[in-house]
């Protein structure tokens, strides 16, 4: 997931905002794809460790998300980073308050 | 029969309670997109009921909340999964 983005943001123009937000979209569409993916595979699992692991995971990719977020936003000021930032870490809490009710 | 001291605790809930509980918990942990209001509503319910129940009816010694709550959730899955909420795959 963060491969693609990380190669990607190398040859972002500096001067535009299109571009920027057309990344930062992608890679929160990619997130919450993944979260879904993480829905589907917790509802049937029967053991709870199991179930706070992928949180955990979750959690992760989240963390990821917003590292990569934040450099986006250093390279790109004044292109408003941080509506994208604030979903992400919204997202991110509620995936870290599954992994600790579930460890 | 309770094997734990968690499932001591909570081992004989009333079943309309559990089941209430267990739609809560189905429309937040599952919900499929995160940002509807009516997730975070359900998350709110969850714990507050939680929370009322720990404090008026687990006698004493209690279990950390957090055993409470994650024994509730466990039997929580357990409803819904024989309930069959769950579609398959």
């Amino acid at each position: 997931m963060f491969a693609d983005f990380d190669r990607r943001l190398q040859g972002l123009p500096q001067d535009l905002c299109a571009p920027f937000h057309d990344e930062a979209r992608q890679l929160e569409t990619e997130l919450m794809m993944l979260y879904r993916a993480t829905v589907l595979c917790v509802r049937r699992e029967p053991e709870m460790d199991r179930v706070a692991a992928r949180w955990g995971e979750m959690v992760q990719l989240c963390e990821g998300s917003l590292t990569r977020l934040q450099k986006l936003s250093e390279r790109h000021p004044d292109c408003g980073a941080d509506i994208y930032y604030d979903r992400v870490l919204e997202l991110r809490s509620k995936c870290q308050r599954l992994h600790e009710m579930h460890k | 029969m309770s094997t734990t001291p968690r499932d001591a605790q909570i081992d004989v809930p009333p079943q309309e309670l559990i089941a209430g509980l267990a739609k809560l918990y189905d429309t937040f942990a599952h919900a499929l997109d995160p940002d509807a209001p009516e997730r975070d509503e359900a998350e709110r319910a969850f714990s507050r009921e939680l929370c009322a129940w720990y404090d008026n009816s687990v006698p004493d010694p209690k279990p950390s909340f957090h055993e409470f709550r994650k024994g509730v959730i466990d039997r929580c899955r357990r409803h819904l999964i024989a309930t069959s909420k769950f579609p398959t795959v």
